[in-house]
């Protein structure tokens, strides 16, 4: 259950996300398909679950869910975004 | 943020060039910070402090270096009452639009502000530093450049510029003209910020930034405390309204110089700058 960290703040920005994890002292900018993956990490819904929340969001063709929710989320984890 | 540095040399001719190097900045009553005491010594100078820091420096130079330092190590990163950018700071005349050159050691800082103070049409801020309060007025440091080898010949002939001298790095320091510098007592609104880049012989060129890529790039230019700048994130992107921001690759000074010009004269890239496009998908995270 991916969770947003203490100490990561965000701002939107005209439809843009911004988070500043001040753990790095880093600030960091997510594109729309990652800004999606993000919202849904609250700790209490799981990676399949969000792979399932995104499917039934976008049409269908237009994001490669399965494959690239995993690859998003394993790079803000890298990142410390998430926990 | 009004803390002083003060700073005592026993040696005349070190007092003299300390007090060159000071010559643009202000006289403050300011509460004093921290105290620096340049003496020489058998095998060259001492700089010292009565919280027994002691460092042994080659020159007066370099202990002008060293306490630059300790200004933005330790003194900046405790303003709580201002953004602190690493970034240079310039006023286009007749305007109280501030352009911010922003970025990291060795990005052009220094070198393309001193080309377009050197070139004219811009009053000086500062070159390294800037601060910009709660209300998105930027505040004045106009301290010497400090620039590498070679860039001096930028202010060559021109009147009332000064060559301080150099430190073992390979700086030099070069002191503006008092009429080149912003009037203390502005407080002129940041209106553009460029992040620049040298890459060694390309021709300059430019992309536009999202608002959100400006207010981050600025973000991450802060060397404010991270608690700071976690609660006034917001504040930055409410002062970033009506601010546009741009990367700049540039090699030749004098083009990226012609760059900056032209996009306070008219908002857009002049000739032959080439106007990158601005990628709509970028990576997940930057």
């Amino acid at each position: 259950m991916p969770s947003v960290p203490e100490g990561v703040v965000e701002e939107v920005v005209d439809d843009q996300l911004i988070l500043y994890d001040c753990g790095a002292d880093r600030v960091h900018i997510l594109n729309l398909a990652a800004a999606a993956v993000f919202d849904l990490c609250d700790g209490k819904t799981s990676v399949s679950e969000i792979v399932q929340e995104l499917k039934e969001a976008v049409p269908e063709g237009s994001f490669d869910c399965d494959h690239e929710v995993p690859r998003i989320l394993g790079e803000m984890l890298d990142q410390g975004l998430l926990e | 943020m009004s803390k002083a540095v003060r700073i005592r040399a026993v040696r005349p001719d070190a007092a003299r060039i300390l007090d060159q190097l000071l010559s643009t900045l202000p006289e403050t009553d300011a509460e004093t910070a921290s105290e620096f005491l340049l003496e020489s010594s058998a095998t060259g100078w001492i700089l010292q402090r009565p919280d027994h820091f002691r460092q042994s420096v080659g020159s007066p130079f370099d202990a002008f270096d060293v306490i630059e330092s300790f200004v933005y190590d330790r003194l900046l990163p405790d303003a709580r009452d201002c953004l602190i950018l690493h970034s240079a700071a310039l006023l286009p005349l007749g305007t109280d639009s501030v352009v911010l050159l922003a970025g990291p050691s060795h990005c052009g800082k220094s070198t393309l502000s001193l080309a377009l103070v050197a070139s004219g049409g811009f009053a000086y801020l500062s070159e390294e530093a800037v601060g910009v309060d709660l209300d998105g007025h930027a505040i004045p440091y106009p301290k010497p450049f400090r620039i590498r080898f070679g860039a001096e010949r930028l202010v060559a002939g021109k009147p009332g510029w000064r060559i301080a001298g150099s430190s073992r790095k390979g700086i030099q320091y070069v002191v503006p003209p008092r009429n080149l510098l912003a009037p203390q007592d502005s407080r002129p609104r940041i209106r553009y910020a460029i992040f620049p880049e040298f890459v060694p012989g390309i021709r300059c060129s430019s992309r536009r930034m999202s608002r959100a890529e400006g207010i981050a790039w600025l973000a991450n230019c802060s060397t404010n405390h991270p608690d700071f700048l976690a609660s006034h994130l917001s504040r930055l992107s409410e002062l970033w309204q009506g601010a546009s921001a741009w990367r700049l690759w540039w090699s030749q000074p004098e083009e990226a110089a012609e760059f900056v010009r032209g996009l306070v004269e008219e908002d857009q890239p002049p000739d032959p700058v080439r106007a990158r496009e601005s990628s709509s998908i970028r990576r997940s995270v930057t």
